[in-house]
């Protein structure tokens, strides 16, 4: 997956435009990052990369590079 | 996946009930936040639920719909062989509850008779089960109660266990007969601890829950990847050992407890929007009690008579997962009502206990 699509996707659930975000975008500055949204990336992990994340693992994060760290 | 087949097993009857209190999601503006509220309408699509007034607990509700299924059914007492009883919550904690209700209707003494303790894999747990009994000859005519009313007080730091529970009363009548019911059921205790109500329990003598009832915790995130992963999981054995598809079915009948996995299951799973009936937006997560109410609800707006072919599948707290097909024609189901009734002698037994006084 390109870094692109990486980033298509995780806009997609924080429910904003892909130009709205970037790699540095912090995490908690919005409130669309929330308990929805992290259910919402632990079902695109198992769905595009085969992985069964933890939700502590996610709510660690703090930016929008570190969830495409993780996208592998 | 092992899984069962049965070919002498009929479901001949469906009836629910509902407490008359409904409340709307949107009643609660005020007591959670606007935003929060519109936020969690979207997600879960639930927009409202039915509550006990108080008095009525689970066992009340399907009273009157067994009740009612066995006059539907021109049945008495003479003709019931197996009662049992599955909830979350029962009236007492001994005796199993289904032997008040074996009492309230007049059920004969040859009747094997308890409560079982699963929660939202409910319905397809007891069909399993009483349709292996059923097969087996041990039973010929069975009562599978379903249901809950636990009552949760809105409390602002849970807006999801405040709004999200409904309670509902089920009968499903299951007889000897031409018919076939197959499927396959899964529990992963590893799991036992991602849906729980650990007190009062035997682990915790001297504990009390500080907001003085029996709550039940979740690991969200937990319970989420369970469902979306091991379910549709299932439906891909179930399809591959029966040599069947989506297509074979009119309707999926999935366990409600939000839209947001709803959807994900019926991506998985290839469930057209057409076959997977929801039924949530209209009563809340009702535990083991969402797939024959659901069934109530389809055949409601269906309104004609028909052979439906169902997959069903429920899942949750254990963990515990099934998937079981069966057909159902559509005059055997009731039309959901809803009831104030509940059981005065109820009351009566604790004065058994001596000076007993209700808790502050």
């Amino acid at each position: 997956m390109t870094n692109q699509e990486k980033l298509e996707h995780i806009a997609e659930i924080l429910d904003l435009e892909v130009e709205e975000i970037n790699e540095d975008t912090v995490l908690s500055e919005y409130e669309e990052w929330d308990s929805v949204a992290i259910l919402s990336f632990i079902a695109l992990m198992d769905e595009e990369f085969g992985k069964a994340v933890k939700g502590a693992e996610i709510r660690a994060l703090e930016t929008v590079k570190d969830l495409m760290d993780m996208m592998e | 996946m092992k899984g069962f087949d049965y070919n002498q097993v009929v479901i001949s009857g469906i009836s629910c009930v509902l407490p008359e209190v409904r409340k709307e999601t949107r009643d609660y503006i005020g007591v959670f936040e606007e935003k929060d509220i519109e936020k969690f309408i979207e997600t879960t699509g639930i927009k409202q639920r039915y509550l006990s007034n108080g008095k009525q607990t689970a066992s009340d509700l399907c009273c009157v719909a067994a009740k009612r299924l066995m006059e539907h059914k021109g049945l008495t007492g003479e003709d019931i062989d197996a009662l049992i009883f599955i909830t979350q919550d029962p009236d007492y904690k001994v005796p199993s509850t289904a032997f008040t209700l074996h009492k309230r209707l007049g059920i004969q003494k040859e009747c094997l008779t308890f409560d079982v303790n699963v929660g939202c894999s409910g319905f397809t747990v007891g069909l399993t089960f009483l349709g292996g009994l059923i097969q087996g000859g041990l039973v010929n005519r069975a009562l599978l109660l379903i249901g809950d009313a636990m009552l949760y007080p809105p409390q602002n730091d849970d807006l999801t266990d405040s709004l999200m529970f409904g309670a509902a009363g089920t009968a499903t009548l299951l007889e000897k007969g031409e018919g076939r019911m197959y499927g396959a059921n899964m529990s992963d205790g590893t799991g036992y601890n991602v849906i729980m109500a650990p007190i009062p329990g035997a682990r915790f003598p001297d504990m009390v829950h500080p907001k003085g009832t029996p709550d039940t915790y979740m690991i969200n995130d937990d319970t989420f990847l369970f469902t979306i992963t091991q379910v549709p999981k299932l439906f891909k054995e179930f399809f591959k050992k029966y040599e069947c598809s989506m297509d074979d079915f009119d309707y999926c009948m999935l366990h409600q407890p939000n839209l947001m996995i709803l959807k994900q299951i019926a991506k998985r799973v290839k469930i057209a929007d057409e076959k997977l009936h929801v039924s949530l937006d209209k009563y809340g997560n009702t535990d083991g009690a969402t797939i024959p109410l659901g069934i109530a609800d389809l055949c409601q707006e269906l309104n004609e008579e028909r052979t439906l072919k169902l997959i069903c599948s429920g899942f949750g707290v254990g963990l515990s997962w099934a998937v079981v097909a069966f057909d159902l024609n559509t005059c055997d189901v009731l039309p959901i009502i809803s009831t104030d009734e509940y059981w005065e002698e109820g009351f009566e037994a604790i004065k058994c206990m001596g000076a007993m006084e209700p808790k502050e």
